[in-house]
């Protein structure tokens, strides 16, 4: 260890004080559109006022720093660090994240105190969409949307320099409108749900870090609250018995809790180290119980319990180790064990249908539980400077309860070989092949589901699988060019499940080529392909395959974007385009011949062109247009109108067909210090 | 040995003062007051993670090659194991379960890959930029998070390690819980239950239905209802009957189980009910 008494970092600039971007923004987007608006928070056309920067306030003792961004719109976010580092540190913020579904449903409920919905005075019921005389007279405009609210908390202090305590606190809400379901036997109306809930979590650690290690003990707890208990609704269609309301539940309050110890240690004896974690949690409900029923006119049995005092334990343990006994010689072995108990009580209801009558059946609940294992082991050898050779085994084993199958095991094999012949090629390839074999697939049992035994559930059918990965990236020796090129391939065949999934295919594709003409002008093309495949078996006749279906999804996407900094001495000029075009084509065939559906095809484009103008050191001028058009065609959506369904009354989502003009010119100030141009490395958004 | 430099950071500084430096001063890197870090009181400046400077700082021959100092990025000479033991001598309790195993360490990535600190501002360290630094090696699943419906991650306004834990984790999926299911809880609190009607693929993994980075159905559902359903029930009656092209509207009946939400149209309790009439999950 050297003297470093007299290193004083005489020409270091620490910086003190106060320093920060703020910006300024107008914006102008030039139609309605929630699709677009989703998550972004420009649902709506028209203008816009933003604001957005960050900066810090730093000294030998506090250190502080702050963001916001889109203060003027729904999907706004602050945040605040700061603390003195290396004894405490706190971090708050906020977010609100928009979920903005459709703009385009209709309905004829309306909201009648907590979570009830109901029909419009004088409303005619019929036993068919198309038979309601005043539907649409009574359908009015609702939006299914809802907005996310996330505040969150946390500090950190360091009483020793080895030992660090941690708090978080996170708060989640959800206030809005969703699409549930309000069924009445084979007739159903679509209704805009309200959602008010909100959950709570919290974390809390202490970390022991010593020279080669750690120890971590910690806590989770996850609280989940909602304001309603169910969702009520009045059946517009004509009704038996006295049904002539329903209500669904909503989801239960619930908590989460787990405590966990985690570590890890580095030996220098074969550059060795070891990782283990363990948890134990529990997961509980006990809200009170809805009854069978809102018919009054109905005579039910006593539910077995008012709440059902719902309660799952999990167990999840972890290990990992790394070791080089040879130079060249890495070896990885890492295993898992999940466990999930469910101590649900178990008990006989008596299921009301539709409101109208006893079924007379008594079910039992059926508590789900499993136990899974993973082991895998890794190898890696490096054969040369410029070749590894590397290949593993993995086992997977599963235990469930109450379903189909009861123990599986899967096995997978691979290999792979990662060439480097100089610093500018990166090879790497990779493949295996998996087999998942069952005990057995209890058709006793899923006959007294209901299901045809010959049906084979796909995740609990036996599958062989083989995939293959390669990467291949490249730069130029003289040219500061640099490409990938990622493909990921896996074929699954289920070549002993008569019906459901019979085999299924996956192939991704993508490419990036970058450019860097000088440090001022980098430009940048990408591309990628997916084709996603599937094949399934049905049977009409609860007995062999009589109908079979083909689903593909294939999915283009290209961009392209150049950054150009200092295109004059105080301008900057940034352009992405996109383009992402997804397709799904089903085909079906049937005793009555092939048939296909008309494709589900939806197309991106996104243009955007941000254009910086540096007026002085501290100032800066910023536009930004963005194109954006998204098109739809969905054959789910398409043409049906709320009644277009006899026994389904829907809201009448229309697929999205937008496409749109934001504009914004805004005013940036720098605070403090001048900026230095050039420190931060240009990520290209598209 | 080699040597250490004479002045530390005053040395290099002499030299290496552009902004791709500088900015450093303003990172938790560079806390004179913080002990801990290179900048602290008696630590060694630059050299604490470019390593001995002495003999790169030293006089040498014309036509002689200056000797290097460890080098950190993507396109640097230094090994990435070595400029990763550099990070992981002081940060080895950052990196989290089994880095040394994960998938990362495995492929080589170096921690300087990701991370840049001489950067008044890490873009891996913030929702709006990380994805962008993800995406420069995953570019397939850059490609998924442009489907039609998919998480806000290409709006800025979720990071890829919302879910997943770059630096370790128990499972394969590098995420940031103990299992799928336990991650896409920590938002989606209200699928959790337990449920008094549970529907049993759910309770043990979301991604038996969905595609969390992005596909081309509402949802995010790997297949359209009633085809994805349909993997799964076969009991007689509506969930065995194929569904052809003739019930879309125009057709001679339109079919409640295509349109709209399609089997949600009554079935819409998939992830559980908690009402006692609830076991078809309809009420």
């Amino acid at each position: 260890t050297p003297d470093t008494s007299s290193w004083t970092c005489e020409s270091c600039p620490f910086p003190e004080g106060y320093s920060g971007d703020y910006t300024a923004e107008t914006i102008y987007v030039t139609d309605d559109s929630a699709y677009l608006g989703d998550a972004g928070g420009y649902d709506e056309e028209g203008a816009y006022i933003n604001f957005a920067g960050d900066g810090s306030y730093l000294s030998r003792d506090y250190q502080a720093r702050w963001a916001i961004e889109d203060l003027g719109l729904d999907s706004r976010y602050l945040a605040v660090t700061g603390g003195q580092q290396g004894l405490y540190d706190y971090r708050v913020s906020y977010r609100e994240l928009p979920r903005r579904q459709y703009d385009t449903t209709r309905t004829i409920f309306s909201p009648s105190g907590a979570g009830s919905l109901s029909l419009p005075l004088g409303w005619q019921r019929a036993t068919a969409t198309s038979d309601f005389p005043t539907l649409a007279s009574d359908l009015v405009d609702v939006e299914i949307k809802s907005d996310r609210k996330l505040f969150e908390a946390g500090a950190s202090y360091l009483p020793l320099p080895a030992v660090k305590l941690d708090a978080n606190y996170r708060r989640i809400e959800r206030n809005g409108v969703d699409i549930a379901a309000g069924s009445y036997f084979t007739q159903s109306s679509l209704l805009p749900r309200a959602l008010d809930y909100s959950t709570d979590n919290v974390e809390l650690s202490a970390r022991l870090a010593v020279d080669r290690g750690y120890l971590v003990a910690a806590y989770y707890g996850s609280f989940f609250q909602n304001r309603f208990l169910a969702t009520g609704w009045e059946s517009p269609f004509v009704t038996a018995a006295g049904a002539e309301t329903g209500r669904i539940a909503q989801a239960p309050d619930n908590r989460m809790q787990q405590v966990s110890l985690s570590g890890g240690y580095r030996f220098d004896t074969w550059d060795s180290g070891l990782s283990f974690s363990a948890a134990a949690g529990r997961a509980t409900q006990n809200d009170v119980l809805l009854p069978y029923t809102t018919n009054d006119n109905l005579t039910t049995v006593p539910l077995p319990r008012t709440r059902l005092d719902a309660e799952v334990d999990k167990r999840n343990f972890a290990f990992a180790a790394s070791a080089s006994p040879l130079d060249k010689l890495r070896i990885d072995a890492r295993f898992r064990y999940d466990r999930r108990d469910n101590n649900t009580p178990i008990e006989s209801w008596t299921r009301v249908i539709s409101d109208t009558f006893n079924s007379g059946e008594a079910e039992e609940n059926v508590p789900y539980g499993f136990r899974r294992s993973n082991l895998s082991l890794d190898a890696a050898y490096r054969w040369s400077r410029e070749l590894r050779l590397s290949g593993g085994f993995r086992r997977t084993e599963h235990d469930r309860d109450h379903q189909e199958v009861a123990e599986q095991t899967e096995d997978s094999g691979w290999g792979a070989l990662h060439w480097r012949p100089n610093g500018r090629i990166d090879l790497l390839a990779k493949g295996g092949v998996a087999k998942r074999e069952i005990d057995r697939y209890d058709e006793s049992l899923a006959f007294s589901f209901g299901q045809n035994p010959l049906l084979r559930k796909y995740h609990l059918a036996y599958r062989y699988r083989r995939f293959a990965e390669l990467t291949l990236s490249a730069s130029g020796a003289e040219t500061p060019v640099s490409a990938t090129l990622a493909a990921l391939y896996a074929d699954d065949d289920y070549t002993k499940s008569p019906l459901g999934l019979t085999g299924a295919e996956d192939l991704r594709i993508s490419g990036d080529v970058s450019y860097a003409a000088s440090e001022k002008r980098h430009f940048h093309l990408q591309a990628g392909y997916e084709d996603i495949r599937s094949a399934q078996a049905g049977s009409e006749q609860f007995s062999m395959p009589d109908w079979r279906a083909r689903n593909t999804d294939r999915f283009y996407t290209a961009g392209a974007g150049m950054r150009l900094l200092e295109v004059r001495d105080d301008i900057d000029v940034t352009l992405d385009y996109l383009r992402s075009i997804g397709t799904t084509e089903i085909s079906i065939v049937t005793p009555g011949g092939p048939d296909a559906f008309p494709d589900l095809d939806t197309t991106l484009n996104s243009f955007h062109l941000r254009v910086a103008w540096h007026r002085s050191p501290r100032t800066t001028w910023n536009l930004s247009a963005r194109y954006e058009s998204f098109v739809m065609d969905d054959w789910a959506l398409e043409g049906v109108q709320p009644n277009t369904i006899p026994v389904v009354l829907s809201l009448g989502a229309e697929p999205y067909d937008y496409n749109r003009f934001v504009i914004g010119l805004g005013f940036s100030y720098r605070i403090g210090p001048e900026a230095i141009r050039g420190d931060q490395p240009g990520y290209f958004t598209n | 040995d080699v040597p250490y430099s004479r002045d530390g950071a005053d040395t290099c500084l002499a030299c290496h003062s552009g902004p791709e430096v500088l900015g450093l001063f303003r990172t938790p890197h560079a806390v004179p007051t913080d002990a801990r870090t290179p900048f602290g009181h008696g630590q060694l400046q630059c050299e604490a993670c470019h390593g001995p400077g002495g003999g790169h700082t030293a006089r040498v021959r014309r036509g002689e090659e200056r000797p290097s100092v460890v080098r950190f990025g993507r396109d640097a000479d230094t090994a990435a194991s070595v400029q990763n033991g550099m990070c992981t001598g002081c940060h080895e309790a950052d990196t989290g379960f089994g880095w040394h195993t994960g998938p990362h360490a495995r492929n080589d990535v170096a921690c300087a890959d990701c991370h840049r600190s001489h950067t008044t501002e890490d873009a891996v360290l913030h929702a709006s930029t990380q994805p962008a630094v993800c995406f420069d090696c995953h570019t397939t699943t850059r490609s998924e998070t442009r489907k039609a419906f998919t998480h806000p991650i290409a709006e800025g306004k979720m990071e890829c390690g919302g879910c997943h834990s770059p630096h370790g984790a128990t499972i394969d999926e590098q995420l940031k819980r103990q299992t799928v299911n336990d991650t896409c809880y920590e938002c989606h609190a209200e699928k959790r239950g337990p449920w008094l009607w549970e529907h049993a693929p759910v309770t043990e993994d979301c991604t038996l239905c969905h595609a969390p980075h992005g596909s081309n159905h509402p949802g995010m559902l790997t297949r359209r209802a009633p085809l994805l359903c349909q993997g799964c029930h076969s009991e007689r009656g509506h969930p065995s009957i194929a569904q052809t092209p003739g019930g879309l509207p125009g057709g001679a009946m339109p079919s409640q189980f295509l349109l709209a939400t399609g089997c949600l149209n009554c079935h819409e309790q998939v992830h559980g009910s908690n009402h006692p009439s609830g076991s078809r999950l309809m009420r």
